[in-house]
């Protein structure tokens, strides 16, 4: 909000102080001067407002403020003074309909108005603060407004259908022609400032521009009001339209402010618009004054300050607030505009804000939790990071959305969930997957520089019926980087699911059954599932359909594991000591005929099904397939290794055991390959 | 055989071992002289022939000759085999400074490594840390926080709502919510970090992100002060960012801080002096703060006038970015690998 330094000096004297002053004054109190404009002869200071602080939405209530802080006398306005209503003999009728969104309606009759320029003075303040001048009466109103937070409106009473003012809910389907030239089509939630026939005004937003003040005008009704601001934001939220009203009354107006206002816009239309006044009718619900208990006790203890009472009610005092000590307590009496304040807490608040926050001392201390708080997927995600970067795989952040079209287009059919107000088309939905994000990482990577060989993983959340754990890897290219020396074996699935089954021993998840994926996105023959015992899926990993990537012509692997069921999955196994043989062993390595559709896994559960307890591993060092073996079949050469505890194996003995292997693998048509 | 005879066979194979240029010749010198056929050898065998009076005396002088030669071989033979060493370890040479292998250990992504600066200062603080979900009510992320429904208080958090859930679904604005969850969860003495991922529905730009993250603290306990919370702050911000760093606390408004305050810090770029960074006030805004508002306490049961508590919160790209020097936020989201390998 704009205040200007001469506006502010006219209601407290402040000549003696800096514009750099006053603003870090204003900063200490909580009003952050945001920017500072020099202008002939005077200094406009953009001060942000709290969203609590309605009050201080004019130069009076930031006057107020400093003069608090500083110490100063505030000096009101010149205001008109209402005369006995028994001296009044025409009253113009007002009626409030919904009382429970105005509280407060003043109408004053103007007469004799004479409608021109405004002089200098106020149309130069209006346009320091950001108002275009309209002509002396609407600029009355928006200067009282400027000056004292309190926003008016003046209706030509001429345009009045009837001598009357009725504040009532809009009908259903209602228009309205604004000021701001908008047509507002209005519900029954809404309020509007009516005559006999038709809305005159939005209450509280903005006026219709059949009644509105212009040059032929003579005779005004010059409204102050209270309305109950949810309803204003509401409205005002509905039309999509934010006035300089609007934005007032949403952060309240009270009923004393509504009459300062209303008087002092009287007294400057009867000295700058020839105004005569008429009459005023005020209808005012009841209120009450707020009074709050401050225990004098808890001021320090809360925050641990030295205050005497004299310093509390000092400042207090100075915020215009009246106090009564009594024994241990303060009865405090709360200024009707001061709407953010409702007990005790704020009052301690206003004390430390006027004494000023470096009052409080520096405090320090440790501090212990009782409470063992786990957070088991913490540790997880560390540890699953600690392990991808040490494979060199790189961290990212994606945004958490996508659009329909990317999860399309990544043949995702997990449902996503949608945003009621996203930010544009491209962010409709919460992401449904770690790919999109990914596979946008590899492609922006290489249109940017042209990077072949990338390796990118994310831990976050993915957002399908609920929010899940994921953690996604992305890989094309090259392993590692390049080196004159040492040469780099190009990715492929088994380096992917390396990496998957090595996360998942790190992670001491070992209970699982991998499968083939059906996911679409997953090149069918090329792709792999693990799931637990109960069927939850723990990964899916494997070679990304070309179609996904059609610009980029190379393979990309990828992987997505779920964080919390590996959670659930894992054994938190420390490892058990197991006695080893001393003695160095036997390796025995042979070939075997294999039938290509015979997978790894069912041969090397063969192998040790025999369960040999000398058989302590066995690894499968060459795959052979071509001209030298049998159409259809495939070679494995797998080395054995034998160990016994007290004493080596014969020849003999080893070659028994190979053969009762071998023996047993005939059963998957499996025959030992002869050279 | 005179010792004449004998010096100068000494003589002659002295003689040799001076001019022998490699181990080889020396071993054949030894061979030659001190072999079992060797001249000296032989030399030996011809003692017994002697008469015996001479016999002892030229005994005695082969003996001295034999040892003499023998180190003199000995020094020779080392003295050569060392300098042959040394030639061929001069001549084993390779280039040191070609690049060596590869073996990548990545680091976490920038706003990570800030996240965990932060988190792990207030572990050793005695706070534990716990998370809670992106995805909030209505109740957690701005009821209980003491956000009234139509009020301009939550036009400072634009918020994101979730299709078809009556606005009571969000994404959450800040990670204050996981206050009053955890709350909930446990009775105080209670003292909790929390990081974590936010959304506000603002348009991108250099210093504003629809997706950001947050770091939050919260106290509870019996007689905790609004000066412990401005001593906790100065503690945290002496670590991140040096013992000197100034701090600076201004009056602010949060709804579910009451008293609520900014901390500004003397800005690190300039020590205060002003700068680009600070623009030239010598101070940067660093996090909101305050004492925990009593009707948050209302909201999860906790007894008003028993406990007291304070809570803070900060943005972590806001933190990534001072510490990094990186003057744009969206770098962060883009991913490049040009950015990324700087950290």
């Amino acid at each position: 909000m704009k205040i200007t330094y001469n506006w502010l000096n006219e209601l407290i004297k402040i000549d003696a102080f800096s514009v750099k002053e006053i603003a870090e004054t204003l900063g200490q109190i909580g009003f952050e001067v945001s920017a500072i404009s020099n202008l002939p002869g005077d200094t406009v200071f953009d001060i942000e407002i709290p969203a609590n602080r309605g009050d201080c939405l004019g130069h009076l209530g930031i006057a107020r403020e400093l003069a608090a802080k500083l110490n100063l006398v505030l000096i009101y306005p010149e205001t008109y003074s209402f005369p006995d209503p028994r001296s009044v003999n025409k009253v113009f009728s007002i009626d409030i309909e919904d009382t429970n969104l105005c509280k407060r309606y003043m109408g004053v009759v103007i007469e004799d108005i004479k409608v021109g320029p405004s002089p200098d003075l106020i149309a130069e303040r209006l346009q320091k603060c950001g108002l275009r001048p309209i002509n002396n009466v609407v600029d009355i109103t928006n200067y009282v407004m400027l000056e004292t937070g309190h926003p008016l409106h003046a209706f030509d009473i001429d345009k009045l259908s009837g001598e009357r003012i009725v504040v009532r809910n809009a009908n259903k389907g209602e228009k309205i022609n604004a000021l701001d030239n908008n047509n507002y089509v209005l519900s029954p939630d809404m309020l509007v400032i009516a005559d006999n026939e038709k809305a005159l005004a939005l209450a509280g937003i903005v006026g219709g521009t059949e009644s509105s003040v212009i040059e032929s005008t003579s005779r005004i009704i010059l409204e102050s009001a209270v309305f109950k601001l949810e309803n204003i934001r509401r409205t005002r939220q509905k039309l999509n339209v934010t006035t300089e009203s609007s934005y007032r009354f949403e952060r309240g107006s009270s009923y004393k402010n509504c009459d300062f206002a209303s008087r002092r816009a009287i007294s400057l239309i009867t000295k700058y618009a020839n105004g005569r006044f008429v009459s005023h009718n005020d209808i005012c619900l009841p209120y009450e004054i707020k009074k709050i208990v401050l225990q004098i006790e808890k001021v320090n203890r809360i925050l641990s300050t030295q205050y005497q009472v004299k310093d509390i009610v000092d400042a207090l005092s100075r915020l215009e607030m009246k106090t009564e000590v009594k024994e241990d307590k303060i009865i405090v009496e709360v200024p009707p505009y001061r709407l953010d304040i409702n007990e005790e807490i704020d009052l301690i608040e206003e004390v430390v804000r006027i004494q000023g926050y470096d009052t409080v001392p520096v405090e320090i201390k440790t501090y212990k939790t009782e409470h063992i708080i786990e957070e088991p997927l913490l540790e997880l995600e560390r540890k699953a990071s600690d392990f991808l970067l040490a494979q060199g795989i790189q961290e990212v952040i994606n945004y958490s959305f996508c659009s329909n079209k990317t999860l399309k287009d990544c043949k995702i059919n997990r449902e996503p969930i949608g945003l009621q107000n996203p930010l544009s088309e491209d962010w409709t939905f919460l992401r449904s997957s770690m790919l999109p994000g990914l596979l946008n990482n590899v492609m922006s990577n290489y249109n940017n520089t042209q990077a072949r060989d990338m390796k990118f993983f994310e831990l976050g959340k993915i957002f399908s019926t609920k929010e899940i754990g994921a953690l996604g890897i992305i890989c094309t290219g090259k392993e590692s980087p390049e080196h004159w020396k040492y040469k780099s074996e190009k990715i492929d699935f088994y380096y992917i699911s390396g990496i998957v089954h090595s996360l998942l021993k790190e992670l001491d998840c070992n209970k699982w059954t991998a499968d083939k994926s059906i996911s679409e996105y997953f090149h069918p023959g090329v792709s792999a599932v693990i799931k637990d015992a109960s069927s939850n899926t723990i990964a899916e990993y494997g070679l990304l359909q070309s179609t996904l990537h059609p610009k980029f012509l190379q393979g990309i692997y990828y992987a997505e594991l779920f964080t919390e069921n590996i959670q659930k999955t894992a054994g938190n196994d420390t490892p058990v000591f197991k006695e080893y043989s001393r003695l160095p062993g036997s390796k025995r390595d042979i070939s075997i005929i294999v039938p290509e559709d015979v997978p790894y896994n069912r041969v090397a559960d063969e192998i040790l099904a025999g369960k040999d307890e000398f058989l302590i591993d066995i690894s499968l060092f060459d795959v052979y397939l071509g001209d030298k073996i049998p159409k259809g079949k495939k070679s494995y050469s797998i080395r054995f290794y034998f160990t016994h505890f007290t004493r080596t194996f014969t020849d003999k003995e080893i070659n028994e055991k190979v053969e009762q292997i071998i023996d047993r693998l005939k059963n998957l048509g499996i025959s030992l390959r002869t050279a | 055989m005179t010792e004449q005879t004998i010096h100068k066979v000494s003589d002659e194979v002295k003689n040799k071992i001076q001019q022998a240029n490699g181990v080889e010749e020396i071993e054949a010198i030894r061979v030659e002289y001190l072999g079992r056929k060797g001249t000296i050898t032989n030399l030996f065998k011809t003692l017994p022939s002697l008469p015996l009076t001479k016999r002892k005396k030229t005994g005695e002088l082969l003996n001295t000759v034999r040892d003499e030669l023998q180190k003199l071989l000995d020094e020779k033979s080392k003295l050569l085999k060392n300098k042959s060493l040394n030639e061929k370890l001069k001549s084993e040479k390779i280039d040191i400074t070609l690049p060596s292998r590869p073996l990548e250990y990545l680091h976490r992504h920038p706003l990570m490594q800030v996240i965990s600066e932060i988190v792990s200062i207030f572990n050793s603080l005695g706070f534990q840390t716990v998370t809670g979900p992106e995805i909030e009510t209505d109740y957690y992320n701005f009821e209980t926080l003491n956000f009234p429904k139509d009020h301009p208080a939550r036009d400072s958090q634009d918020t994101f709502y979730i299709e078809g859930s009556s606005d009571n679904l969000l994404l959450r604005t800040h990670t204050s919510p996981v206050q009053v969850r955890t709350m909930e969860k446990y009775k105080p003495p209670l003292y909790v970090v929390v990081p974590g991922k936010v959304y506000r529905r603002d348009a991108s730009d250099a210093s504003h992100s629809a997706v950001f993250h947050q770091v939050e603290g919260l106290a509870v306990d019996e007689k905790i002060t609004f000066a412990e919370l401005k001593g906790i702050l100065t503690v945290f911000v002496h670590r991140m960012f040096g013992k000197g760093t100034k701090t600076r606390f201004r009056p602010s408004f949060f709804p579910f801080t009451e008293p609520s305050a900014e901390m500004d810090i003397g800005c690190p770029m300039c020590s205060g002096n002003g700068c680009r960074v600070c623009q030239n006030s010598g101070w940067l805004e660093m996090l909101g703060c305050g004492m925990v508002h009593p009707k948050v306490f209302d909201a999860v049961q906790y007894d008003r006038e028993k406990w007291t508590g304070f809570a803070f919160g900060m943005g972590v790209e806001r933190f990534a970015m001072l510490k990094f020097q990186i003057n744009e936020m969206r770098l962060f989201y883009e991913n490049d690998l040009r950015f990324l390998k700087q950290f």
